[in-house]
C-alpha cells in the first residue's frame, strides 16, 4: 500500500521518552534499599553522580551510532571486532537486557505477591506479566512507540502524584547530614545506579530510526533532558524516603518505597491503603521497561540471524525468560543476579562501547591513510 | 502530290480472337454467374454471422445484440423469463419497430410516455421539419437520441450485461430494429423514504436531516451543503448478485495521497453475492476484523460527513442503506458529537473529557468492584468496608457471580428494548427497573451496591456517541471481570495494559486507533480532539489523517 503503513522513524523528542520509560522500571521500587544501604545519607549524590556518568555512556554510544548512521550495533559490531567478536559482543548486548528482564520479572512477582495476593505464588504473575509483555512485544516498533507515549503522559503523571503524597509525612531533618562523609560509598553507590538508570543501552537499536531525520547534537540534548527527568524522578524517591524513613530503616526494609507510602494516611478522603495505589500505577511503568526489552532482545536476535520478523526469536525467549525469572527463587541469588547484571551493564557501557568507538576512529582513520 | 496508301480494315477478333463479341458474351455470363454467386454467398455469410453472433458471446456476456429486434426481444425475455415486473413495451417509431422494457414500479412510465414514447411515435413521415431525414437519424442510436427524445439522461449500450443492470436499476432500455445496440434512459423513480431526522443521532442544536436510502438522495444532500467542485464522488458496483453501487466521497484537494486509492482497492477485493447493509462492507475493508472496535465510523448525518471529508477523510455511501461510513477512525473521532460544535467551547471540552472518563467506567468499574471487594477490601475506607460486607453477607453468590448475572440481566433487558416494537419496550423498561432494582435484591440475590456499580456502567456506555463503540465497551466487561475475579486488582490493570495495547495496535487505513492520542508529534490535534477550543482558534485539520493542505482558511467545518 501506498504510504499509509510505513512509520519506521521518529523524533528525538520520542526517542528521548522511550529512553525515560525503558530507563525508569521496576527498580525505583526494587533498587533503593541497595543504594541507601551503600550511600546512606549521600545516596542523593549517588543518584546524580550517576546520571552524569549513564548519560556520558549513553552519549558515547550516540557517537558511535552517529558513525554508522542506517545501522544497528548488530550490524557494525562484526566489522569493528571481527566475525567472532561481533558476534560476542552482539551476546554480550542482549545479555545486558536478559538480565535485567528476569530480574526485574522476579521482583515484581516478589512485590505483588508481598502486597496484594500473599497467598499467590509469584509464578501466577509473572505468567501474567509475562504473556502480557510476549503479546505487546510481539507488535511492531510503531505499536509500541505509542504505548510508551501513552504511558508516559497516564502512568507516569499519576506515579508521580500518588507518590508525592508522602511528603506529608515527610521529615526534613532525616536527610541530615546532607554532605556525606562515606566519599568511597557514595561513589560506589554512583556506579550501583547502573540498576536504575539501565536500559539506555536501547539507543544502539533505535538510532537508525532517527538519525535519518536529526542531528547528534539535538540528539544529545534530548536524551540529556530524558536523563534530567530520569534523575529527577529517582531523586524524588530517594530523598523522599529517607526523609520518611530514615537511613537506618530504609535499609532494613526489603522494599522501603511501599513503607513510605503505606504509612501515608488522608483522614477525610475516600482513599486508603495508598501502596496499592501505588503499584497499581507501577506496573504499567514495569509493563512498558519490560516489553521494551524483550522486543529489543527479540530484534536483536533477528538481526543476528538474519530473519525478517522479530517474533519467531521473541516466542523462542519467552519460555527462557520464564525459566530465568523462576530461577531466581530467593532474595540472595536475587542479589547476586542484580550483581552481575550491573557488571556486564557497566563493562558493556564503559568497555565495549569506548573501545568500538576507539575502533571504528582507527578503522576509518586507516581507510583513509590507505586510500590515500 | 503523293499519295497515301491506306490498308484495308479488318475486324479485331481476326488478329486477336479473345476480342470477339462470343467470347466478351462468355465472359459477361461468366461474370454475371459470379455475381449472382457472391450475391448468394454473401447472404449465407451474412445468415452465418447472425448466428454466430448469437453464439459467440463472451463469457461475461448473456448475448450480444442482433440487429434484428425480433431475437433481441426473445433474448431478453430469456434472460427475464418468470420477472413479472419487467415491461416490454412494442411500438412503432419511424416505420421501424421499436421496444423499451423497463422494470414496473422502478421507472417513471409518465416520464417515459412523453419523453421517449411520443417523440418516436410521432416520427411518421420519411422527412420531419424539425428533425430532418428520418432514414439517417434512424441509423444509430446516438442520433436518435440526439435528434428526437427528449430525455435528460441516455446513454447508448453495446453489452447485453449493462443493458440488463440498466434495466434492473429503473431506467428504460430502448431497442430498435435493425440496430444492434439499445439505448439507456434514465427514469428511475421507486417508492422510498423520504429525507427524515437522525433517528440514531439526535443532537439538541444544529441540523437534524439524515440520510435514507437513496444513494442519489444521500449525495444530492452532500452536494446541497457544499458547493465545492473539489467534492469528487466514485461509484462501484458490489455484489455479484445485488451489484450495489457503493460510493466513494472525498475531497481531492485535501484527502491524504493514497488514501482513495486504498479504499477502492479494499472495496474491489470484496468478494461476495450480496451486499444489503454498509456494515458488510464494513467487515470487509477494516484490517481488524475480529476486534471488538469499530475501525469505521458509521453515522446517518450529512453534516457529519462532510466534516469529516474537509479533514482529508474518505466517506462511503453504500446503496439501499443510510449508513454511511467513514474511514479512517480513531478513538478521538468516535467520541465527538456534532453537539460539541453547537455549544459552548469550554463546556463541550469538559463534556468530551467527562465522555473519556465514562468510557473508561463503562469497561473497568464493575471488575474494579469485583477486585476491591474480593481480593483488596482494605482499599476502602473502613466503614465503607463494613457496610459494603454487611451487604454481602445477606446474599448467597461471589462477587464475580452477582456481577456476572447482573451483566446477563442487563444484556437481556438492552435486548428485549431494542427488539420489541415502540409501545411495547416501555413495559420492559419498566419491568427491567423493577426486577433490577427492587425484586432481585429484596430477594437477596445481589448486592445493591453491585445494582448501582451495573447501573452506574451502564448509563455510561450509554453517553458514548458512536453505538458500535458502546457495544465495544459492553463486550469488553465480561473477560475484565474474569480477570479481576482471578488476580484481583492485578487482573484489572493487565487488563487494562491489554486493551491498550490491542487499541494501540490498531490500525485503520494506515492511522493508529488510540495511539495517536498520546503521539507527542500529534499533540496539536488536541485542539479538537481531547477537548474543543473556539472555532477562530481551530485553523488547522487535524495532523493525524495527514491532509494534503493543513490550513483550514477560516471555514469551520467541525
Amino acid at each position: 500500500m501506498a504510504n499509509l503503513e510505513a512509520k519506521t522513524s521518529m523524533s528525538a523528542f520520542q526517542l528521548a521518552i522511550v529512553l525515560f520509560v525503558t530507563c525508569i522500571g521496576a527498580q525505583i521500587m526494587l533498587t533503593p534499599r541497595a543504594l541507601i544501604a551503600q550511600a546512606k545519607n549521600g545516596s542523593w549524590i549517588s543518584v546524580i553522580i550517576g546520571g552524569v556518568l549513564f548519560y556520558i555512556a549513553t552519549y558515547l554510544m550516540l557517537r558511535l551510532g552517529k558513525k554508522y548512521p542506517d545501522e544497528t550495533i548488530v550490524e557494525y559490531a562484526p566489522r569493528i571486532f571481527g566475525r567472532m567478536g561481533g558476534i560476542f559482543v552482539i551476546a554480550w548486548f542482549n545479555l545486558v537486557f536478559f538480565l535485567q528482564v528476569v530480574t526485574i520479572f522476579y521482583g515484581v512477582g516478589k512485590i505483588i505477591t508481598f502486597y496484594m495476593f500473599d497467598r499467590t505464588p509469584p509464578e501466577v504473575v509473572i505468567l501474567a506479566l509475562l504473556v502480557l509483555c510476549t503479546y505487546c512485544a510481539l507488535q511492531d516498533w510503531g505499536t509500541i512507540l505509542r504505548i510508551h507515549q501513552f504511558l508516559f503522559v497516564i502512568a507516569y503523571s499519576i506515579l508521580v502524584v500518588v507518590w508525592l503524597t508522602s511528603i506529608l509525612n515527610f521529615q526534613p531533618e532525616n536527610l541530615l547530614p546532607l554532605w556525606p562523609v562515606d566519599v568511597k560509598g557514595v561513589v560506589a553507590g554512583g556506579l550501583s545506579t547502573w540498576g536504575m538508570y539501565g536500559g539506555y543501552e536501547c539507543v544502539l537499536l533505535l538510532l537508525p530510526l532517527v538519525y535519518r531525520k536529526v542531528s547528534l547534537s539535538k540528539l544529545a540534548k534530548e536524551v540529556g533532558l530524558a536523563f534530567i527527568g530520569v534523575t529527577l524522578l529517582f531523586l524524588i524517591i530517594i530523598v523522599v524516603i529517607i526523609g520518611v524513613l530514615t537511613v537506618e530503616d530504609a535499609k532494613n526494609l526489603p522494599f522501603p518505597a511501599l513503607i513510605v507510602i503505606r504509612s501515608v494516611e488522608l483522614p477525610g478522603t475516600f482513599i486508603e491503603r495508598l501502596e496499592n495505589y501505588l503499584l497499581v500505577t507501577w506496573i504499567p511503568v514495569v509493563f512498558d521497561t519490560l516489553a521494551a526489552m524483550m522486543f529489543f532482545m527479540a530484534q536483536i536476535c533477528m538481526r543476528q540471524w538474519r530473519h525478517a520478523d522479530h517474533r519467531p526469536a521473541l516466542l523462542l525467549l519467552v519460555p527462557i525468560i520464564y525459566v530465568g525469572s523462576v530461577l531466581i527463587d530467593n532474595p540472595q541469588i536475587y542479589e547476586q543476579t542484580g550483581n552481575l547484571t550491573m557488571w556486564v551493564g557497566l563493562a558493556f557501557s564503559f568497555g565495549v562501547v569506548p573501545m568500538a568507538l576507539l575502533l571504528s576512529w582507527w578503522q576509518k582513520g586507516k581507510v583513509g591513510k590507505d586510500c590515500g | 502530290m503523293r499519295r497515301i496508301k491506306c490498308p484495308r480494315i479488318r475486324k479485331l477478333s481476326a488478329d486477336r480472337p479473345e476480342a470477339s463479341i462470343q467470347q466478351a458474351k462468355k465472359e459477361l455470363t461468366k461474370l454475371q454467374q459470379i455475381t449472382r454467386q457472391s450475391t448468394a454467398f454473401g447472404e449465407e455469410i451474412r445468415d452465418l454471422v447472425e448466428q454466430l453472433r448469437q453464439v459467440a458471446a463472451p463469457s461475461s456476456e448473456p448475448f450480444i445484440f442482433t440487429s434484428i429486434l425480433e431475437e433481441n426481444k426473445k433474448l431478453l425475455q430469456s434472460i427475464f423469463k418468470d420477472c413479472g415486473d419487467i415491461e416490454f413495451r412494442n411500438f412503432d417509431a419511424g416505420g421501424k419497430s421499436a421496444l423499451l422494457v423497463y422494470l414496473e414500479g422502478m421507472a417513471d412510465t409518465s416520464n417515459l410516455e412523453r419523453n421517449v414514447i411520443k417523440p418516436l411515435m410521432s416520427q411518421t413521415g420519411p422527412d420531419n421539419p424539425n428533425t430532418g431525414n428520418l432514414s439517417e437519424i434512424f441509423t444509430t442510436m446516438k442520433s436518435i437520441s440526439e435528434h428526437i427524445l427528449g430525455a435528460s439522461s441516455v446513454s447508448v449500450l453495446t453489452k447485453a450485461s449493462a443493458a440488463i443492470d440498466a434495466v434492473m436499476m429503473g431506467n428504460a432500455l430502448l431497442l430498435i430494429d435493425g440496430l444492434s445496440e439499445g439505448l439507456s434512459i434514465s427514469a428511475v423513480k421507486y417508492v422510498k423514504r423520504n429525507i427524515g431526522g437522525a433517528n440514531n443521532e439526535h443532537i439538541l442544536r444544529g441540523p437534524n436531516e439524515a440520510f435514507n436510502e437513496g444513494l442519489t438522495d444521500n449525495i444530492v444532500l452532500i452536494r446541497r451543503r457544499s458547493r465545492d467542485t473539489n467534492i469528487k464522488v466514485q461509484i462501484l458496483k458490489i455484489g455479484e448478485r445485488t451489484k450495489t453501487s457503493v460510493a466513494i466521497l472525498y475531497v481531492a484537494n485535501l484527502v491524504k495521497p493514497g488514501l482513495v486509492e486504498e479504499v477502492e482497492r479494499r472495496i474491489k477485493l470484496i468478494n461476495t453475492d450480496k451486499v444489503l447493509a454498509s456494515a458488510k462492507i464494513e467487515e470487509f475493508i477494516v484490517d481488524h476484523p475480529w476486534s471488538p472496535f469499530p475501525q469505521v465510523q458509521t453515522t446517518e448525518r450529512p453534516d457529519k460527513v462532510l466534516a469529516a471529508l474537509y479533514e482529508g477523510r474518505v466517506g462511503l455511501i453504500v446503496d439501499g442503506t443510510p449508513a454511511t461510513l467513514l474511514v479512517p477512525c480513531t478513538y478521538n473521532v468516535l467520541m465527538q458529537s456534532p453537539d460539541d460544535y453547537t455549544i459552548q467551547p469550554v463546556i463541550a471540552s469538559l463534556i468530551r473529557l467527562t465522555r473519556n472518563v465514562t468510557a473508561f467506567i463503562a469497561i473497568y468499574l464493575p471488575a474494579i468492584y469485583v477486585s476491591v471487594v474480593s481480593y483488596h477490601p482494605g482499599m476502602l475506607p473502613t466503614t465503607m468496608a463494613i457496610s459494603v460486607a454487611e451487604l454481602r453477607a445477606r446474599t448467597p453468590f461471589p462477587s464475580f457471580l452477582e456481577a456476572i448475572m447482573m451483566e446477563i440481566l442487563l444484556e437481556v433487558f438492552q435486548e428485549a428494548i431494542v427488539r420489541l416494537p415502540q409501545r411495547l419496550s416501555g413495559a420492559a423498561t419498566m419491568l427491567g427497573a423493577f426486577v433490577v432494582g427492587t425484586t432481585v435484591v429484596q430477594a437477596g440475590l445481589i448486592n445493591p451496591l453491585l445494582v448501582v456499580v451495573v447501573a452506574i456502567t451502564a448509563i455510561s456506555s450509554y453517553s458514548m456517541p458512536s453505538y458500535p463503540f458502546n457495544l465495544a465497551l459492553r463486550w469488553l466487561r465480561i473477560p475484565m471481570l474474569v480477570l479481576a475475579s482471578i488476580l484481583g486488582l492485578y487482573g484489572v490493570i493487565i487488563g487494562i495494559l491489554a486493551v491498550t495495547t490491542h487499541a494501540c495496535s490498531l490500525r485503520s487505513f494506515g492511522e493508529s486507533y488510540i495511539g495517536g492520542l498520546f503521539d507527542i508529534n500529534l499533540l496539536s490535534d488536541w485542539k479538537d480532539g481531547v477537548v474543543r477550543l473556539p472555532a477562530k482558534l481551530l485553523k488547522k485539520r487535524p495532523k493525524e489523517f495527514g491532509s494534503k493542505d493543513q490550513t483550514r482558511g477560516g471555514e469551520e467545518d467541525g
